[in-house]
């Protein structure tokens, strides 16, 4: 009987820390279980957990008065819609928005969440501007182009698609990113050359690992103009 | 600030001025987690910006509760999971994610302010005060917090209870 009250005690202590959100997964597993069946425990979480929560505002006093109005800019930008006429960037982003948010479910989710939102932020930011091309649009934000490919055929094994840069009166594409849709034809991607440097896009098939110089005719080849 | 709750269902309907006034009730707390979690400004910032864009995109992962506790914890388990993406060797364990999709609404939670949670931490003893913010902030587990503090893992757990029932009660004594 005394062994049961030591190991009890011992549990309430462990929910404490499962409240405080400090333990490893096996441990909370443990207590998560435990608390789905012993009242008493789940009473002394409900009264912990919100103590807990309270800790995070210990921290609410680290945003200066320049730096908290900057930060609210530049995310009420991000949000606002865009008000050029671009329909259909945004209806492409918006379904792959929710294409990647699918995707992510099955990844690792919250690391990339961040990524997304701030890929998904520029494409729809204010000074974003779109050049359509034949399988979705490309579009330049920032110091960065991203491709924004809608409805790419797939690819049989062994090829990808890979983008080429232009640089403004250079006279030979230089490869950049290879890349596959998913299986909507979907595939959001970064250039990994600066917006500056890039007088042209164009995106061809070749084999995986891509190429030097395109083997195939591209698909498109745009002039950002 | 308005009801918080209010906010959030006026944000449900894109509602950018209610979004604007969650941000101004709580871009501090928000960025203050990241900021202390993660010892970087720009990627404290990063990490903000992500949370409000959530907020905005996906406002019905928040499904009632207290609002300021919901997106601390969001916050808390982001910041989590760039700790995680940085440990120099990936096996040694991190805490899991306390989930955010059941924050309480308690009533000590009602009117948190940084100030009255920062001077009813400081009446912890700093046994409980240290264990319980390394808890908390510094995203690592209470066999961590006993190794770094050489203390008797079971110690620390213990003190971790008694200082949050503290905590709780100090802060319920000083909401009248
Ligand atoms: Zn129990």
């Amino acid at each position: 009987m005394s062994s049961m009250q030591a190991s009890h005690d011992e549990l309430l202590d462990l929910v404490a820390v499962y409240a405080l959100g400090a333990l490893g997964a096996e441990e909370a597993r443990i207590a998560s279980m435990h608390l789905a069946v012993c009242t008493e425990c789940r009473a002394e979480y409900d009264a912990l957990r919100p103590a807990a929560d309270a800790v995070a505002y210990a921290a609410d006093d680290r945003l200066d008065l320049v730096d908290c109005p900057r930060i609210k800019r530049e995310i009420m930008r991000a949000i606002r819609p865009p008000q050029r006429s671009a329909i259909f960037v945004a209806s492409t982003v918006a379904a792959l928005a929710a294409a990647l948010v699918f995707a992510f479910i099955a990844v690792s989710a919250e690391r990339k969440a961040a990524e997304t939102d701030r890929t998904i932020a520029a494409l729809v930011g204010p000074g974003a501007r779109q050049y359509d091309v034949s399988a979705g649009e490309i579009v330049k934000s920032g110091d960065h182009i991203y491709l924004v490919m809608a409805k790419l055929a797939p690819l049989p094994a062994g090829r990808v698609y890979q983008a080429w840069t232009l640089a403004p009166g250079a006279k030979t594409m230089a490869p950049n990113v290879t890349f596959s849709p998913n299986s909507q034809g979907f595939v959001l991607v970064t250039l990994t050359e600066a917006a500056q440097n890039v007088g042209v896009v164009a995106v061809s098939v070749e084999p995986s690992g891509g190429s030097q110089a395109p083997t195939t005719k591209p698909l498109f080849v745009r002039p950002l103009t | 600030m308005q009801d918080a709750g209010r906010l959030m269902a006026d944000v449900r309907r894109r509602d950018a001025a209610a979004f604007e006034a969650l941000y101004d009730g709580f871009g501090r707390l928000v960025y203050g987690i990241a900021s202390r979690m993660l010892a970087d400004t720009a990627t404290a910032e990063d990490v903000t910006q992500s949370v409000f864009l959530t907020v905005w995109t996906r406002p019905e992962a928040f499904r009632g509760g207290n609002v300021g506790a919901w997106l601390a914890r969001v916050t808390r388990n982001r910041c989590l999971d760039v700790l995680r993406s940085r440990a120099a060797r990936p096996s040694a364990e991190m805490p899991v994610d306390v989930a955010d999709e059941t924050a309480l609404d308690d009533a000590i939670l009602a009117r948190l302010d940084g100030a009255r949670v920062r001077s009813a931490l400081a009446l912890l003893p700093v046994e409980q005060r240290e264990p319980i913010e390394m808890g908390f902030f510094d995203g690592v587990t209470h066999d961590e917090i006993a190794r770094r503090s050489g203390i008797p893992l079971g110690t620390i757990k213990t003190r971790i209870r008694t200082g949050l029932r503290r905590l709780r009660e100090h802060l319920a004594g000083g909401a009248a």
